[in-house]
């Protein structure tokens, strides 16, 4: 008969597990952040024990690998242990301002947080509808043409690359696709015709060195990885038509119409660039293979870049760490460049924008902030504030976002200085007005993905042959298509 | 010990009826009723309440009116028409040969089941770069004295992916099928074999006049097991292709619909998810009936 009150204690034991969670407990910590970034998950753990050290408060930080984030903090969320500072992307603010999670800045009870909220540039303040103001950047991310400075200065026997970057920035088009034919010329035959940038003569070396002989194309390119030219590339027409993100929100569908002429261009800057795009043995062509996981992925093209199988990649101040862990050498002669599409004044029509401007710009973005939640207690929110504004303000928690999460601060200036040189290259640019917003936020959520980069790769990437203009013009008006019918889920 | 399962029958099985109302009934309940709403994951669409953003059947409307969903449709009916004739084949084959060996039998069992241990995603990696480097450069492709344009870049081609995705399922679960298939073929008594040979019968008649009748308790298992999981199968596709080239199936499709629009139409998400499980339930119940009525017995 015992057997019989093991049963029973079975029974009533799974039932209470099924029913446990329910009951009340106390918090054992002050702080919930849930983390949006994987990769400072590590230095947050770090930094809430100095929190913890300094002021007593224990924070408790939480981070989901980036895809499945948002899942995550759906169900968390609502949960009684609920986050009280959680990370939104700029569109992703439209759910939680909905659902009532994210709090304003006029609700900020800590004075001095409420300053830092409102320092904030109006280009990089977290709204909805173009009102209120969220959150907190994170930091600042970007992405150009990235060089192997040394590289170039061996190729083009020159000492003074910041010369270089100064005339590459202002040249047209047309010299730069004469640079990159000459450098393909010499990566080829071991020598080059000259090209101008910006007017003046650069002279390609004879013969390879020791340093240039393992190059095998001008360009390292991730055809494998839509996100790489389906969210980048795919920026640029956007950059051009739109000016911000709530202006991708805000227009009615006809001027997606305007988008047809840029994203034919961006296209033949794609077509052109896969002509010279080097391979792990040589050359790699269009083809099947070009989008062969195993040969063109993210990490194949980092590597091609890092091994000097490559004198340029298009990607973001993100792939630094990447790089430094296959060369340390090539990447502190990282620098960035802008990606050059021939855009004219017809095509270039947001607000404020100029070809010349495109031409000389890079694209930088936040990629996520801080969000308080409202639905917090006002006690818990307090707490809340207080973590934030000494993460973002004081010595010890400005250190963290320097040097342990290599992030360049949104409000960065000349004294600002990191091991990354590109992020310090974003510094410069964003100081020379040389910025392009993220309009690319605010487009239909897969049109990156699922249409732009989709047609590229499944269209484009695997045809050995020239594009024809026809194919070009029939993807960009199903990119439009697309893009359309993505709004009406506003 | 009868005695005892008998008298606390209703005791002992409260546990799993709790768990099954907790973790199936209640949120498939909740999945209908969301499915009729603007549902958007962490909040009602223009409502405190899913009562007050009850938008009728727009969800399924705009479901039927989704190129994604109905091309996704397509595919996996496709998939799962070649993967189960394939499936079926080749364990059935693998069955017959496995019990004809005399020396090893186990040892054939243990290396054809094996693939089934191994997880989606992970077998998914593994054959991508099978097809993409082993296939495509090595054997029939490239440098090869033997080229097959078939079996060249099979993910990159939508009719090609039906057979690359079949064949890496078959090579996953055929094993699997090939024990219930084994123990069908076991189950047939000798006599009758032995009374056709007498008959003069030959073995392309014993086969189909013995064999396929008398397995018919174990085609309905291995049917159905192979139709749903073809008709479900996600991992495998995420991991070869990720959809692209036309080769999305409806699970993937359900996936990714929830990262497709910002904030996320969970509500269109649950109302192809309704769909979905009224489909499988459907062909299942289809299949089931129909070759539960061949059965015989011997």
């Amino acid at each position: 008969m015992r057997a019989k009150y093991i049963g029973i204690a079975a029974a009533i034991g799974l039932t209470a597990i099924t029913v446990s969670g329910c009951g009340e407990r106390e918090k054992d910590y002050d702080v919930y952040f849930f983390n949006g970034k994987s990769e400072i998950a590590e230095s947050l753990e770090s930094v809430a024990d100095e929190y913890e050290a300094e002021t007593g408060k224990k924070v408790k930080v939480f981070t989901v690998g980036t895809s499945e984030s948002s899942e995550t903090l759906r169900s968390e969320i609502k949960s009684k242990d609920y986050p009280t500072v959680f990370a939104s992307n700029a569109i992703g603010i439209e759910e939680w301002k909905s659902a009532g999670f994210a709090m304003d800045a006029s609700e900020v009870q800590n004075p001095q947080l409420k300053a830092l909220y409102e320092s904030i540039p109006d280009s990089m303040k977290l709204e909805f509808e173009g009102k209120g103001n969220y959150g907190i950047p994170y930091n600042i991310e970007g992405y150009g043409l990235i060089a192997n400075k040394k590289m170039l200065a061996e190729i083009l026997e020159t000492d003074d690359i910041d010369q270089f970057k100064q005339d590459y920035k202002a040249a047209s088009y047309t010299e730069f696709q004469n640079m990159i034919e000459s450098l393909d010329s010499y990566i080829k035959n071991g020598s080059g015709k000259d090209f101008t940038l910006n007017g003046q003569t650069y002279h390609i070396r004879s013969g390879k060195t020791a340093y240039t002989g393992s190059l095998t194309g001008v360009l390292a390119i991730a055809g494998a990885e839509k996100w790489t030219y389906g969210n980048h590339y795919g920026n640029f027409p956007i950059s051009a038509v739109y000016s911000t993100i709530y202006d991708v929100r805000e227009s009615g569908p006809e001027k997606a119409d305007s988008l047809k002429e840029p994203i034919v261009k961006s296209l033949k800057e794609l077509e052109f660039a896969t002509n010279y795009a080097a391979g792990a043995d040589g050359p790699i062509g269009r083809g099947a293979q070009f989008i062969n996981s195993t040969a063109t992925g993210y990490d194949q093209a980092i590597q091609m870049l890092a091994e000097k199988k490559a004198i340029f990649m298009k990607n973001g101040n993100w792939i630094y760490s990447n790089v430094q862990k296959i060369s340390e050498e090539t990447a502190k002669n990282l620098i960035m460049l802008p990606v050059k599409v021939s855009f004219d004044e017809n095509d270039v029509t947001a607000d404020g924008m100029t070809p010349e401007k495109m031409n000389r710009s890079i694209p930088e973005f936040v990629s996520q902030y801080y969000v308080i939640n409202a639905k917090a207690t006002a006690e818990e929110r307090k707490d809340a504030e207080d973590f934030v504004y000494w993460l973002n303000t004081s010595e010890k928690g400005l250190d963290f976002i320097i040097n342990d999460f290599a992030f360049v601060p949104f409000n960065a200036d000349e004294n600002t200085q990191l091991d990354n040189p590109l992020s310090n290259d974003l510094i410069e640019y964003k100081l020379a007005d040389g910025l392009l917003a993220n309009p690319f936020d605010a487009a239909p959520a897969s049109w990156g993905l699922e249409s732009y980069g989709k047609y590229v790769m499944e269209e484009l990437f695997v045809q050995k042959e020239n594009w024809s203009d026809k194919q070009l013009n029939e993807i960009a008006e199903k990119c439009i298509k697309d893009w359309k019918s993505g709004m009406e889920e506003w | 010990m009868e005695n005892f399962y008998k008298r606390w029958f209703k005791i002992l099985v409260i546990p799993a009826v709790i768990l099954f109302f907790v973790v199936i009934i209640i949120p498939f309940i909740m999945g209908i009723t969301y499915s009729f709403t603007a549902w958007r994951g962490s909040y009602f669409k223009g409502s405190e309440n899913w009562w007050g953003a009850l938008v009728g059947v727009t969800n399924y409307i705009k479901v039927f009116r989704s190129e994604k969903f109905l091309s996704a449709l397509v595919f996996t009916v496709k998939f799962t028409v070649v993967a189960v004739i394939i499936k079926n084949i080749a364990s059935l084959g693998m069955a017959m040969m496995v019990k004809k060996v005399s020396a090893g039998k186990g040892f054939f069992r243990t290396v054809f089941f094996f693939p089934n241990l191994l997880g989606g995603l992970a077998m998914g990696f593994v054959w991508s770069f099978i097809f993409q480097n082993i296939f495509s450069l090595v054997l029939f492709g490239g440098e090869s004295a033997i080229k097959i344009p078939f079996l060249c870049d099979m993910l990159q081609d939508p009719n090609k992916a039906i057979f690359a995705m079949a064949l890496m399922a078959t090579w996953q679960s055929a094993g699997y099928m090939l024990l219930i298939y084994l123990n069908g073929l076991n189950n047939i008594p000798d006599d009758l074999y032995e009374a056709a040979s007498i008959d003069g019968a030959t073995p392309w008649q014993k086969f189909k006049n013995i064999t396929l009748p008398m397995l018919m308790p174990a085609f309905t298992i291995v049917f159905f097991l192979t139709l749903s999981q073809s008709f479900k199968m996600l991992d495998e596709n995420l991991a070869l292709t990720s959809g692209n080239f036309g080769t999305r199936m409806l699970s993937l499709q359900i996936l990714l619909s929830t990262r497709e629009n910002i904030p996320a139409n969970y509500g269109m998400a649950q109302a192809q998810a309704i769909i979905f499980f009224i489909l499988i339930a459907v062909i299942s119940v289809a299949q089931v009936t129909v070759t539960k009525r061949k059965e015989i017995e011997a």
